[in-house]
């Protein structure tokens, strides 16, 4: 009997009944409704913004959410398509559509800003506040995710790390943007943009890693 | 994050009656090793092997690689059989997993040799450090004057077994001397030799 045949033999020893997972859009969902418990206390914990239900009449602020949002859950959709080995990796492109929307109604909020309010519409700040609460309500998240998809870590570990780490930092800075009371466009573009970077490449660098913590290792 | 070519297997499949029959066949048994079924497992891991093999071969080029691919990718098949979705064609899923395990493989064969330095004769080291010093000899003139100052049998002894490197019996046919008597020979030799370069050279020994 060769190694190979052997192999074969153990493994069918081994063979235990196992439940299929379920379709990734499935999975997304029951993914957000987690995701929704963390971020919703978070949310509660700090408060809606005052200002909320005028907010959401406004364009600018609107659809910095929509598409923060949509970013999130195609990511998460992203990412359980793409941890299921065989399926098409063109999901991997789909994230990016909303996320470009996302960039786009950021630097529409800068222009609308300048229009309404000059050079003063452009403070900068120092809302470290922002980049600390997106960064670490991604780690809860991020735990989460990483072990719904545990499994990933034998067939793509790195592109499913890097879309996971943008779904978890464009729901964050969706459930951030609900309760901060920050106006200045640009300090949204540059506090969120630079935590969700930062999520995404800690994610991507660590991929291997972060899938070796949980349960199936590398074979 | 380029989307990687994903394995043309479904349409390549589509070309052979066979091909789409033993897919379906693959998927079937799939489904009834999730629930447990290991004859079914059985003869899922067996047929897939030459398709596997066949997936590996086109990464690497070494034999053992293949096989160590194949094996690899049975494992990753036990492993994350849960992710297989009965309702999906099978070879797709396959062929991604096959395909990983390849790259896998091939990356590491790339990476070995840049991390890794072969071993050379010079890189063995022994416990008395006189043996590790590069130079044999530090000077050969004087070791090979005071050979040729060595009784006749004992200076034979030592160039068949030391200097030609011959074994015991191959010098005891060419001397026509004993094993014994060559041995002796040589003890002497080396005995005569250590005193012989003392002399000549005062901070050997």
């Amino acid at each position: 009997m060769n190694p190979t045949e052997r192999l074969i033999a153990e493994l069918t020893q081994d063979v235990r009944p196992v439940t299929p997972l379920r379709p990734p859009a499935m999975r997304t969902l029951g993914w957000l409704a987690l995701a929704a418990l963390v971020l919703g206390a978070i949310t509660m914990a700090n408060g809606l913004r005052p200002t909320i239900a005028q907010d959401l009449q406004t364009p600018k602020y609107l659809w910095q959410l929509v598409f923060a949002f949509l970013t999130g859950i195609t990511a998460a959709f992203a990412v359980f398509a793409n941890s299921v080995p065989g399926r098409s990796r063109a999901w991997l492109w789909l994230p990016w559509i909303p996320f470009a929307g996302w960039m786009a109604s950021l630097g529409y909020g800068c222009i609308a800003d300048w229009i309404e309010f000059g050079p003063d519409g452009m403070s900068l700040g120092h809302s470290v506040g922002c980049f600390a609460t997106i960064t670490f309500s991604s780690i809860p998240l991020g735990a989460i995710l990483l072990l719904m998809v545990r499994h990933a870590g034998v067939v793509h570990p790195v592109s499913t790390a890097t879309l996971g780490g943008l779904s978890v930092a464009a729901l964050s800075a969706f459930a951030l943007t609900l309760h901060h009371d920050l106006d200045a466009t640009l300090m949204l573009l540059v506090w969120h943009m630079s935590a969700v970077g930062l999520v995404i490449l800690v994610a991507r660098r660590n991929a291997t890693r972060l899938f070796g913590m949980v349960g199936l290792k590398r074979l | 994050m380029a989307v990687s070519d994903e394995p043309k297997t479904g349409a390549a499949a589509g070309a052979s009656p066979l091909r789409v029959e033993s897919e379906r066949q693959w998927s079937e048994w799939m489904r009834a090793a999730q629930a447990g079924d290991a004859a079914c497992y059985d003869r899922l891991l067996r047929a897939v092997v030459p398709y596997v093999r066949a997936v590996a071969a086109r990464t690497v080029r070494v034999p053992d690689d293949v096989e160590d691919i194949v094996q690899e990718t049975l494992m990753t098949i036990h492993s994350i059989r849960h992710t297989y979705d009965p309702a999906r064609p099978f070879v797709p899923w396959l062929a991604a997993i096959a395909r990983r395990r390849a790259i896998d493989r091939l990356r590491r064969r790339m990476r070995g040799p840049a991390r890794e330095v072969e071993f050379q004769p010079e890189h063995e080291t022994f416990l008395a450090a006189d043996a590790n010093s590069e130079e044999p000899y530090a000077d050969p003139a004087a070791l090979a004057r005071a050979v040729a100052a060595l009784p006749a049998g004992q200076r034979q002894a030592i160039e068949l077994l030391k200097l030609k490197e011959m074994s015991l019996k191959e010098a005891s046919v060419s001397s026509g001397q004993s094993i014994t008597a060559l041995k002796v020979a040589t003890h002497r030799a080396v005995k005569r030799l250590r005193v012989l370069l003392a002399g000549s050279d005062g901070d050997e020994r």
